[in-house]
Protein backbone atom coordinates (compact mmCIF):
# COMPACT_ATOMS: atom_id res chain seq x y z
CA UNK A 1 0.00 0.00 0.00
CA UNK A 2 1.47 3.31 -1.03
CA UNK A 3 1.08 6.68 0.50
CA UNK A 4 -2.05 8.44 -0.68
CA UNK A 5 -0.34 11.58 -1.92
CA UNK A 6 1.95 9.54 -4.16
CA UNK A 7 -1.06 7.78 -5.67
CA UNK A 8 -2.92 11.02 -6.11
CA UNK A 9 -0.01 12.59 -7.89
CA UNK A 10 0.51 9.62 -10.20
CA UNK A 11 -3.13 9.09 -11.08
CA UNK A 12 -3.63 12.81 -11.45
CA UNK A 13 -1.14 13.01 -14.27
CA UNK A 14 -1.42 9.52 -15.64
CA UNK A 15 -2.74 10.67 -19.01
CA UNK A 16 0.26 12.90 -19.40
CA UNK A 17 2.49 10.06 -18.29
CA UNK A 18 1.01 7.90 -21.02
CA UNK A 19 1.37 10.66 -23.54
CA UNK A 20 5.05 11.05 -22.73
CA UNK A 21 4.31 14.59 -21.74
CA UNK A 22 6.03 14.73 -18.36
CA UNK A 23 9.58 15.89 -17.77
CA UNK A 24 12.17 13.13 -17.61
CA UNK A 25 12.35 13.48 -13.84
CA UNK A 26 8.59 13.32 -13.36
CA UNK A 27 8.33 10.42 -15.74
CA UNK A 28 11.00 8.48 -13.88
CA UNK A 29 9.46 9.25 -10.53
CA UNK A 30 6.01 8.08 -11.57
CA UNK A 31 7.41 5.02 -13.27
CA UNK A 32 9.08 4.13 -9.99
CA UNK A 33 5.78 4.46 -8.16
CA UNK A 34 3.92 2.41 -10.75
CA UNK A 35 6.38 -0.38 -10.34
CA UNK A 36 5.59 -0.83 -6.69
CA UNK A 37 1.97 0.28 -6.41
CA UNK A 38 -0.52 -2.29 -7.62
CA UNK A 39 -3.48 0.09 -7.42
CA UNK A 40 -1.92 2.66 -9.69
CA UNK A 41 -0.52 -0.04 -11.95
CA UNK A 42 -4.03 -1.38 -12.42
CA UNK A 43 -5.27 2.06 -13.33
CA UNK A 44 -2.42 2.42 -15.80
CA UNK A 45 -3.30 -0.84 -17.44
CA UNK A 46 -6.97 0.12 -17.73
CA UNK A 47 -6.06 3.38 -19.41
CA UNK A 48 -3.68 1.68 -21.79
CA UNK A 49 -6.43 -0.67 -22.82
CA UNK A 50 -8.76 2.23 -23.25
CA UNK A 51 -6.28 3.98 -25.52
CA UNK A 52 -5.89 0.83 -27.55
CA UNK A 53 -9.66 0.76 -28.04
CA UNK A 54 -9.68 4.39 -29.10
CA UNK A 55 -6.92 3.67 -31.59
CA UNK A 56 -8.82 0.74 -32.99
CA UNK A 57 -11.93 2.85 -33.33
CA UNK A 58 -10.03 5.65 -35.01
CA UNK A 59 -8.50 3.45 -37.64
CA UNK A 60 -10.64 3.05 -40.70
CA UNK A 61 -12.56 -0.01 -41.73
CA UNK A 62 -10.20 -2.42 -43.44
CA UNK A 63 -12.64 -3.13 -46.29
CA UNK A 64 -12.90 0.56 -47.03
CA UNK A 65 -9.19 1.12 -46.83
CA UNK A 66 -8.54 -1.70 -49.21
CA UNK A 67 -10.80 -0.23 -51.87
CA UNK A 68 -9.42 3.25 -51.39
CA UNK A 69 -5.90 1.90 -51.58
CA UNK A 70 -6.46 0.08 -54.82
CA UNK A 71 -7.91 3.22 -56.39
CA UNK A 72 -4.89 5.23 -55.38
CA UNK A 73 -2.48 2.64 -56.71
CA UNK A 74 -4.30 2.54 -60.02
CA UNK A 75 -4.28 6.32 -60.36
CA UNK A 76 -0.62 6.40 -59.47
CA UNK A 77 0.19 3.72 -61.98
CA UNK A 78 -1.46 5.80 -64.65
CA UNK A 79 0.50 8.85 -63.63
CA UNK A 80 3.72 6.89 -63.64
CA UNK A 81 3.08 5.65 -67.14
CA UNK A 82 2.46 9.16 -68.38
CA UNK A 83 5.73 10.17 -66.91
CA UNK A 84 7.62 7.22 -68.28
CA UNK A 85 10.38 7.60 -70.81
CA UNK A 86 8.95 9.10 -73.98
CA UNK A 87 8.54 6.84 -76.94
CA UNK A 88 10.36 7.65 -80.11
CA UNK A 89 9.54 7.44 -83.72
CA UNK A 90 12.12 7.09 -86.39
CA UNK A 91 11.31 9.01 -89.50
CA UNK A 92 13.13 7.06 -92.08
CA UNK A 93 15.10 8.94 -94.60
CA UNK A 94 17.13 6.15 -96.03
CA UNK A 95 17.34 2.43 -96.05
CA UNK A 96 20.29 0.14 -96.06
CA UNK A 97 23.60 1.48 -95.03
CA UNK A 98 24.15 4.41 -97.27
CA UNK A 99 26.54 7.23 -96.90
CA UNK A 100 26.22 8.44 -93.31
CA UNK A 101 24.19 11.58 -93.41
CA UNK A 102 24.70 15.01 -92.08
CA UNK A 103 22.38 16.15 -89.34
CA UNK A 104 23.32 15.82 -85.77
CA UNK A 105 19.77 14.88 -85.04
CA UNK A 106 20.03 11.99 -87.40
CA UNK A 107 20.14 8.75 -85.65
CA UNK A 108 21.46 5.60 -87.04
CA UNK A 109 19.83 2.46 -86.01
CA UNK A 110 21.74 -0.56 -86.87
CA UNK A 111 20.62 -3.73 -85.49
CA UNK A 112 21.79 -6.97 -86.62
CA UNK A 113 20.48 -10.45 -86.61
CA UNK A 114 17.09 -11.90 -86.57
CA UNK A 115 14.23 -11.37 -88.75
CA UNK A 116 12.34 -8.16 -88.86
CA UNK A 117 8.73 -8.76 -88.16
CA UNK A 118 6.69 -5.72 -87.16
CA UNK A 119 4.01 -5.04 -89.73
CA UNK A 120 5.05 -8.27 -91.36
CA UNK A 121 6.37 -6.19 -94.19
CA UNK A 122 9.24 -5.69 -96.31
CA UNK A 123 11.51 -3.11 -94.86
CA UNK A 124 11.74 -1.12 -98.02
CA UNK A 125 8.18 0.09 -97.71
CA UNK A 126 8.32 1.51 -94.20
CA UNK A 127 8.52 5.24 -93.86
CA UNK A 128 8.10 5.62 -90.21
CA UNK A 129 8.83 3.32 -87.39
CA UNK A 130 7.68 3.53 -83.84
CA UNK A 131 10.26 2.24 -81.46
CA UNK A 132 8.86 0.32 -78.56
CA UNK A 133 12.31 0.16 -77.05
CA UNK A 134 15.86 0.56 -78.08
CA UNK A 135 16.05 -2.97 -79.21
CA UNK A 136 14.76 -3.27 -82.70
CA UNK A 137 15.90 -6.10 -84.82
CA UNK A 138 16.50 -5.77 -88.50
CA UNK A 139 17.48 -8.39 -91.00
CA UNK A 140 21.17 -8.98 -91.20
CA UNK A 141 23.01 -6.46 -93.21
CA UNK A 142 20.28 -3.85 -93.25
CA UNK A 143 20.15 -0.55 -91.57
CA UNK A 144 17.78 2.35 -91.33
CA UNK A 145 18.73 5.95 -91.32
CA UNK A 146 16.39 8.59 -90.06
CA UNK A 147 15.50 11.21 -87.56
CA UNK A 148 14.29 10.43 -84.11
CA UNK A 149 11.37 12.34 -82.86
CA UNK A 150 9.23 11.91 -79.79
CA UNK A 151 6.14 9.93 -80.50
CA UNK A 152 3.08 11.43 -78.92
CA UNK B 1 10.38 0.12 -39.73
CA UNK B 2 13.16 -0.74 -42.13
CA UNK B 3 13.08 2.13 -44.59
CA UNK B 4 12.28 5.59 -43.33
CA UNK B 5 10.00 8.01 -45.09
CA UNK B 6 12.96 10.23 -45.80
CA UNK B 7 14.80 7.42 -47.52
CA UNK B 8 11.79 6.51 -49.60
CA UNK B 9 11.20 10.11 -50.57
CA UNK B 10 14.83 10.45 -51.59
CA UNK B 11 14.60 7.36 -53.74
CA UNK B 12 11.46 8.54 -55.46
CA UNK B 13 13.04 11.89 -56.17
CA UNK B 14 16.17 10.13 -57.33
CA UNK B 15 14.21 8.51 -60.11
CA UNK B 16 12.71 5.41 -58.54
CA UNK B 17 9.21 6.71 -58.94
CA UNK B 18 7.63 3.33 -58.36
CA UNK B 19 8.76 3.52 -54.74
CA UNK B 20 5.96 6.01 -54.30
CA UNK B 21 3.63 3.00 -54.08
CA UNK B 22 5.40 2.10 -50.84
CA UNK B 23 4.62 5.48 -49.38
CA UNK B 24 1.01 5.03 -50.40
CA UNK B 25 0.85 1.66 -48.69
CA UNK B 26 2.42 3.01 -45.60
CA UNK B 27 0.27 6.06 -45.04
CA UNK B 28 -3.10 5.49 -46.62
CA UNK B 29 -4.70 3.80 -43.60
CA UNK B 30 -4.58 6.71 -41.17
CA UNK B 31 -5.16 9.22 -43.94
CA UNK B 32 -8.23 7.41 -45.07
CA UNK B 33 -9.88 7.38 -41.68
CA UNK B 34 -9.21 11.05 -41.19
CA UNK B 35 -10.65 11.98 -44.57
CA UNK B 36 -13.50 9.56 -44.19
CA UNK B 37 -14.31 11.17 -40.88
CA UNK B 38 -14.45 14.62 -42.39
CA UNK B 39 -16.75 14.20 -45.34
CA UNK B 40 -20.15 12.71 -45.47
CA UNK B 41 -19.85 10.27 -48.30
CA UNK B 42 -17.47 7.57 -49.33
CA UNK B 43 -17.13 8.81 -52.89
CA UNK B 44 -15.95 12.22 -51.74
CA UNK B 45 -13.52 10.61 -49.36
CA UNK B 46 -12.08 8.47 -52.13
CA UNK B 47 -11.65 11.43 -54.41
CA UNK B 48 -9.95 13.45 -51.75
CA UNK B 49 -7.64 10.62 -50.87
CA UNK B 50 -6.65 10.17 -54.49
CA UNK B 51 -6.18 13.85 -55.02
CA UNK B 52 -4.04 14.02 -51.90
CA UNK B 53 -1.69 11.39 -53.20
CA UNK B 54 -1.54 12.78 -56.70
CA UNK B 55 -0.69 16.22 -55.38
CA UNK B 56 1.90 14.74 -53.09
CA UNK B 57 3.38 12.91 -56.03
CA UNK B 58 3.56 16.01 -58.17
CA UNK B 59 4.94 18.20 -55.43
CA UNK B 60 7.20 15.81 -53.62
CA UNK B 61 10.26 17.84 -54.51
CA UNK B 62 8.81 20.76 -52.60
CA UNK B 63 8.62 18.84 -49.35
CA UNK B 64 11.37 20.46 -47.33
CA UNK B 65 11.54 17.99 -44.47
CA UNK B 66 10.83 14.51 -45.76
CA UNK B 67 10.71 13.28 -42.17
CA UNK B 68 7.50 15.23 -41.80
CA UNK B 69 5.78 13.54 -44.66
CA UNK B 70 2.84 12.48 -42.52
CA UNK B 71 1.89 15.93 -41.41
CA UNK B 72 2.45 17.22 -44.91
CA UNK B 73 0.04 14.66 -46.33
CA UNK B 74 -2.47 15.52 -43.66
CA UNK B 75 -2.26 19.19 -44.44
CA UNK B 76 -2.92 18.48 -48.08
CA UNK B 77 -5.96 16.34 -47.29
CA UNK B 78 -7.39 18.70 -44.73
CA UNK B 79 -7.08 21.52 -47.24
CA UNK B 80 -8.92 19.49 -49.82
CA UNK B 81 -11.59 18.68 -47.26
CA UNK B 82 -11.97 22.37 -46.48
CA UNK B 83 -12.22 23.25 -50.14
CA UNK B 84 -14.90 20.69 -50.63
CA UNK B 85 -16.88 21.92 -47.67
CA UNK B 86 -16.63 25.44 -48.92
CA UNK B 87 -17.84 24.42 -52.32
CA UNK B 88 -20.75 22.56 -50.81
CA UNK B 89 -21.45 25.31 -48.34
CA UNK B 90 -20.80 23.09 -45.37
CA UNK B 91 -19.81 24.96 -42.25
CA UNK B 92 -16.40 23.86 -41.28
CA UNK B 93 -16.11 21.45 -38.39
CA UNK B 94 -19.84 21.15 -38.35
CA UNK B 95 -20.77 19.33 -35.18
CA UNK B 96 -22.69 16.62 -36.95
CA UNK B 97 -20.08 15.86 -39.44
CA UNK B 98 -18.41 13.28 -37.27
CA UNK B 99 -21.50 11.20 -37.00
CA UNK B 100 -21.15 10.36 -40.65
CA UNK B 101 -17.74 9.05 -40.07
CA UNK B 102 -18.99 5.68 -39.11
CA UNK B 103 -22.07 5.07 -41.13
CA UNK B 104 -24.24 2.10 -40.43
CA UNK B 105 -22.61 -1.02 -41.36
CA UNK B 106 -25.57 -3.30 -41.43
CA UNK B 107 -24.36 -4.82 -44.68
CA UNK B 108 -22.26 -7.88 -45.43
CA UNK B 109 -19.95 -9.32 -42.89
CA UNK B 110 -21.54 -7.56 -39.98
CA UNK B 111 -21.88 -10.76 -38.06
CA UNK B 112 -18.31 -11.76 -37.64
CA UNK B 113 -16.26 -11.06 -34.59
CA UNK B 114 -19.33 -9.51 -33.15
CA UNK B 115 -18.26 -8.71 -29.65
CA UNK B 116 -14.93 -7.15 -30.48
CA UNK B 117 -16.58 -5.27 -33.24
CA UNK B 118 -19.33 -4.03 -30.99
CA UNK B 119 -16.77 -2.63 -28.68
CA UNK B 120 -15.04 -0.79 -31.48
CA UNK B 121 -18.36 0.40 -32.83
CA UNK B 122 -19.48 1.76 -29.53
CA UNK B 123 -16.16 3.53 -29.15
CA UNK B 124 -16.64 4.98 -32.63
CA UNK B 125 -19.96 6.36 -31.59
CA UNK B 126 -18.49 7.88 -28.49
CA UNK B 127 -15.71 9.48 -30.47
CA UNK B 128 -18.24 10.80 -32.93
CA UNK B 129 -19.96 12.51 -30.05
CA UNK B 130 -16.89 14.55 -29.11
CA UNK B 131 -16.62 18.19 -30.13
CA UNK B 132 -14.98 18.43 -33.58
CA UNK B 133 -11.72 19.95 -32.42
CA UNK B 134 -11.22 17.31 -29.75
CA UNK B 135 -12.01 14.60 -32.22
CA UNK B 136 -9.56 16.00 -34.70
CA UNK B 137 -6.74 16.29 -32.20
CA UNK B 138 -7.42 12.80 -30.87
CA UNK B 139 -7.23 11.45 -34.40
CA UNK B 140 -3.98 13.20 -35.21
CA UNK B 141 -2.41 12.15 -31.95
CA UNK B 142 -3.44 8.50 -31.78
CA UNK B 143 -4.12 7.58 -35.35
CA UNK B 144 -1.35 9.55 -37.02
CA UNK B 145 0.91 9.66 -34.00
CA UNK B 146 1.80 13.27 -34.56
CA UNK B 147 3.39 15.21 -31.74
CA UNK B 148 1.45 18.08 -30.23
CA UNK B 149 3.81 20.46 -32.01
CA UNK B 150 3.02 18.83 -35.33
CA UNK B 151 -0.69 18.81 -34.61
CA UNK B 152 -0.42 22.48 -33.78
CA UNK B 153 1.11 23.29 -37.12
CA UNK B 154 -1.29 21.13 -39.10
CA UNK B 155 -4.36 22.62 -37.45
CA UNK B 156 -3.06 26.11 -36.96
CA UNK B 157 -3.52 26.05 -33.19
CA UNK B 158 -1.04 26.15 -30.34
CA UNK B 159 0.63 23.04 -28.96
CA UNK B 160 -0.95 23.85 -25.62
CA UNK B 161 -4.37 23.88 -27.17
CA UNK B 162 -3.59 20.57 -28.82
CA UNK B 163 -2.69 19.07 -25.45
CA UNK B 164 -5.73 20.50 -23.77
CA UNK B 165 -8.06 19.18 -26.43
CA UNK B 166 -6.42 15.81 -26.36
CA UNK B 167 -6.67 15.35 -22.60
CA UNK B 168 -10.24 16.55 -22.56
CA UNK B 169 -11.12 14.05 -25.23
CA UNK B 170 -9.44 11.21 -23.41
CA UNK B 171 -11.15 12.14 -20.17
CA UNK B 172 -14.53 12.39 -21.80
CA UNK B 173 -14.22 9.04 -23.45
CA UNK B 174 -13.20 7.52 -20.17
CA UNK B 175 -16.08 8.93 -18.20
CA UNK B 176 -18.53 7.84 -20.86
CA UNK B 177 -16.95 4.46 -20.60
CA UNK B 178 -16.88 4.15 -16.84
CA UNK B 179 -19.94 2.15 -16.10
CA UNK B 180 -19.78 -0.99 -18.20
CA UNK B 181 -16.29 -1.39 -19.61
CA UNK B 182 -14.14 -0.68 -16.62
CA UNK B 183 -16.00 -3.30 -14.63
CA UNK B 184 -15.61 -5.76 -17.44
CA UNK B 185 -11.88 -5.29 -16.81
ZN1 LIG C 1 -0.26 4.34 -6.21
Amino acid sequence: MMNRTGCERVVGRLDRFLDGDLTATEQARDAGHLEVCATCARELEARQKELARVRAALSGRPEEIEIALSLVHAALEERLEERAVPRYRLRIVARRALVPLLTAAAALLVLSLMRWTPFGTDITTITSLELPSWNVSLPTGTSLLGELEEAK
Amino acid sequence: MDTTDSELVARVLGGESERFHDLVNRHTGPLWSTIRGSVSNVEDAREILQETWMRAFERLDRLREPGRLRSWLLSISLNLVRQRHRRRGVVEAEPNEGLDRFPDEAREGAAERAEQKDEVESMRRRIAGLPPRQRQVLDLRLNHELSHAEIASVLGISAESSRANYYQAVRKLRSADDSPTTEKR
